[in-house]
């Protein structure tokens, strides 16, 4: 019979939200919440011998968290971890994420469940990580799919996205039997014989992007300026992170017509930023902006500009902005932006 | 099979090797003589020039290694061999040529913009690299004081060339182990239904120290264009680039090249081989572009079916085999090209720099950034210390597969590939 | 990598700007591109389209 231990956080642990998200990590033994449909779904075989939980802002934010965590998963003498599901969590998917790492990297076999926009999925690696749903309503499916996994796993097979895996796998080198020369000719032999998809080296896929409908004319509708370029205002009220940014910001621009140099700056880390701060607007062109608005060039400057940096943003995270960003400005009834990247 | 038809490489196998009075081949036993070496590598370039053995199993390790080249003659003198360089610039590829298969001659030093390269002779990275499997003359160099870079790099490649066809030339009267007949590729479909596949290969060609030669001249400025696989043999091809040792066409590779060799092997059984057509690599886009779109004329002209691409180089040259893919592909020629993937050390990272975008098949040669411990050694040739790590020659070492000479051979040479991790909880 | 409409710009520190210019030519600059910009989003694409300023 296998051992299994269960990694949550203190809301799916029982303790409570937001008012416990700095507990401390602690281990009960048995299945906790969740846990318990979990041993339904993973059967005889396999026994949840332990439940480790922890605040999500202690995982997330005090050092030597993940350690004080890992240590207790050792302790329960696992034959396979499980973390989650976090859904679209971010603190929570974070932690489920560095945990599945630290456990991946001590030896232990592990595999976490969260969503695929989910900003912890990049830290999950060299783990694996199945795919949740977006919320814990779809608690149900996606301890299905992290059960299916889990036993997978035990089973010895291999897990793919057929059970779910989402999240960067990756590519590392082997040894064949055939040298690549001979394993062109053949893969050429394929081809020939009808073969189009046959490959060793998949194609990157970046999303296609479906191109908006143009608009008639910008004078007559609301446009809005954006910026990659973590323009913010001088003490950066919001925190924005100058690299691998999980947030973006809504600054008001309401009744400003241009941005004063000491007023503004760019926080991104990618790049100098003495000429954006020299001169804010190189980033966010309010001036032109706003001379094209009183000219009827544009018909109204949404009064308000989306900020994030664009600077090593994980795919997830910056495909989570964009999806947002499209909603907010929808909601505002923006027709047409300008997005300056850097 | 007649002069006209192709080469006959009578091979002989070098099964130890020694320093000694007199340069001879005795029944696989090869003995260089100082002397004769320090003849054949003589130029006003060179201050001096010592030569020695690093055998396959010893705890020895090659740095800095620049060119490594097969010993092969085609008579007293060279007979033709390394046209342009040792012979006269003719075309080659036809009647007999002599190899010291099992043996290479290997340079090694510091030369500028040469990439630290380094090869084990035993210990897990022998597997990785040709070299790890011959025994290796290890040519190593004091530039003459104010001679220029350039210069030197000259003199050792002509020096090396003819050092390597005087090895050769000691095995002239001995019997081969073994007589291969390699016949030319036919012009047109011989009629057996079998589809018509080549080889298309593109030469670095990037100036100084990033060159490859073919009858002794840089192919820089040429156009794509056929060359008989034969004359490879003969050492038509010669390599005068120092970068990227990981994903290095030395000479060696030219006279053994790995996709004429698989093609060979099936020709008459599921393929045709139809011949090879070398391409340079250029720097500028448009010049890629068109270089690319021509080679695909030229494969359509002599009706192949299908054909295999390969680079020298990194990411850049990525560009310059996707281009041809996706040429190839347009003009109905079914088109297979061979990566290196540079994934990052955890194998995450988008594999290939320039992917094509039509053409698909893709032939992976190993993950570039991945980690590897190379155990200390009892002597090293080449160098005192590994310029990468500044660490001495002879000390444990941790690196990439891309510092190991030809570990992700882009001519096809080695086993490796890469796939996906798979996980499971044994 | 997808995005439908660009306008490509003269520097990653300054896409708006540049800092080679003098303040007023700069400006000019940073118009002619947002005004670019109102172009492209009135003009329909299809897959990724580059809308250079010269």
């Amino acid at each position: 019979m296998s051992r299994v231990v269960h990694y949550m956080n203190q809301f799916f642990a029982g303790l409570g939200g937001e008012d416990t998200a700095g507990t401390p990590p602690e281990s009960r033994p048995g299945p906790v919440g969740p846990g318990r449909k979990l041993q339904e779904l993973l059967g005889d075989e396999h026994e949840l011998v332990a439940t480790v939980f922890c605040g999500d802002d202690y995982a997330a934010g005090e050092p030597g968290a993940v350690d004080e965590i890992v240590r207790l998963v050792q302790e329960a003498e696992p034959d396979l971890v499980v973390a989650g599901p976090a859904f679209t969590s971010g603190r929570y998917g974070l932690a489920c994420g560095r945990v599945a790492a630290a456990v991946a990297k001590a030896g232990i076999p592990v595999v976490a469940s969260m969503h695929a926009d989910n900003p912890g999925l990049e830290e999950a690696v060299p783990a694996p990580v199945v795919a949740s749903g977006e919320a814990a309503r779809r608690m149900g499916p996606s301890l299905e799919t992290l059960a299916g996994a889990a036993r997978a796993l035990l089973g010895g097979e291999e897990l793919t996205a057929e059970n779910g895996r989402i999240g960067a796998v990756p590519r590392l080198s082997r040894v064949s039997d055939r040298n690549a020369a001979t394993r062109a000719v053949e893969l050429a032999l394929a081809r020939l014989g009808g073969d189009q998809e046959a490959t060793e080296v998949p194609l990157p896929r970046f999303d296609h992007v479906a191109p908006a409908a143009p608009v008639a004319d910008p004078g007559h509708v609301t446009v809005a300026i954006l910026t990659e370029g973590a323009l913010v205002p001088d003490d950066n009220p919001g925190r924005l992170e100058s690299a691998r940014a999980t947030r973006w910001l809504r600054y008001p621009l309401e009744g400003v017509d241009a941005l004063a140099p000491g007023e503004w700056r760019s926080v991104h880390g990618g790049f100098s930023t003495t000429w954006a701060n020299e001169d804010p607007h190189r980033i966010l062109p309010l001036d032109v902006a706003r001379e094209l608005e009183r000219e009827g060039r544009i018909g109204t400057l949404f009064p308000a500009y989306l900020v994030t940096a664009g600077n090593g943003t994980s795919v997830g995270n910056a495909r989570r902005f964009g999806i947002e960003w499209a909603a907010d400005l929808h909601h505002s009834e923006v027709r047409a932006a300008v997005l300056t990247s850097t | 099979m007649s002069e006209d038809d192709g080469l006959t490489r009578l091979v002989h196998q070098v099964r130890s090797v020694a320093v000694g009075e007199q340069t001879r081949f005795d029944d696989g036993h090869l003995t260089v003589s100082a002397a004769d070496a320090a003849a054949a590598l003589a130029d006003e370039a060179l201050a001096s020039t010592t030569v020695s053995w690093a055998s396959p199993g010893e705890s020895v390790r090659i740095v800095k290694v620049l060119d490594a080249v097969e010993p092969r003659t085609k008579g007293a003198g060279g007979g033709g061999i390394f046209p342009g360089f040792v012979g006269p610039p003719r075309v080659q590829g036809r009647g007999e040529t002599h190899v010291l298969r099992g043996a290479a001659v290997v340079t090694a030093g510091y030369l500028p913009r040469a990439q630290e390269a380094v090869v084990d002779l035993s210990g897990p990275a022998a597997t990785l690299s040709p070299l790890g499997a011959t025994h290796n003359l290890v040519v190593e160099f004091t530039p003459a004081e104010g001679a220029p870079w350039d210069e030197v790099d000259r003199a050792l490649r002509r020096g090396v060339l003819r050092l390597a066809a005087r090895l050769a030339e000691a095995a002239l009267e001995a019997a081969p182990s073994q007589v291969e007949e390699l016949p030319s590729p036919a012009a047109r479909p011989a009629g057996d239904g079998l589809p018509r596949v080549g080889a298309v290969t593109n030469l670095q060609t990037q100036g100084a120290f990033k060159d490859v030669f073919v009858y002794g001249r840089s192919f820089g400025s040429g156009l794509p264009t056929f060359l008989d696989p034969g004359e490879l043999d003969d050492g038509a091809v010669v390599s005068g680039q120092y970068g990227h040792p990981s994903l290095k066409n030395p000479t060696f590779m030219h006279q053994n090249h790995p996709v004429v060799a698989a093609l060979r092997a099936r020709h008459g059984v599921d393929v045709s081989f139809a011949g090879l057509v070398i391409s340079p690599e250029p720097v500028d886009a448009g010049q890629k572009e068109l270089v690319s779109a021509h080679a695909a004329r030229v494969c359509a002209a002599a009706g192949w079916d299908a054909a295999v691409v390969t680079k020298e180089g990194g990411g850049n040259a990525d560009g310059d085999v996707s281009l041809k893919m996706d040429a190839l592909e347009d003009a109905g020629i079914a088109a297979v090209g061979l990566f290196a993937e540079m994934a990052g050390a955890d194998g995450t990272g988008p594999p290939i720099v320039v992917p094509p975008e039509r053409a698909t098949a893709m032939v992976s040669t190993g993950n570039y950034d991945e980690h590897l411990v190379l155990p200390a050694v009892e002597r090293a040739l080449g160098g005192d210390t590994v310029a990468l790590l500044d660490q001495p020659a002879t000390d444990e070492l941790q690196l990439p597969t891309a510092v190991v000479y030809c570990a992700l051979s882009p001519l096809g040479w080695g086993n490796l590939t890469c796939a996906p991790e798979a996980v499971t909880a044994q | 990598m997808g995005a439908p409409r660009i306008v490509p710009t003269r520097g990653i520190p300054y896409p708006a700007g540049d800092p080679s210019l003098a303040p007023a030519h700069e400006k000019a600059w940073r118009r002619r591109l947002v005004e670019r910009a109102l172009e492209a989003v009135s003009t329909p694409v299809k897959q990724p389209t580059v809308f250079e300023v010269d």
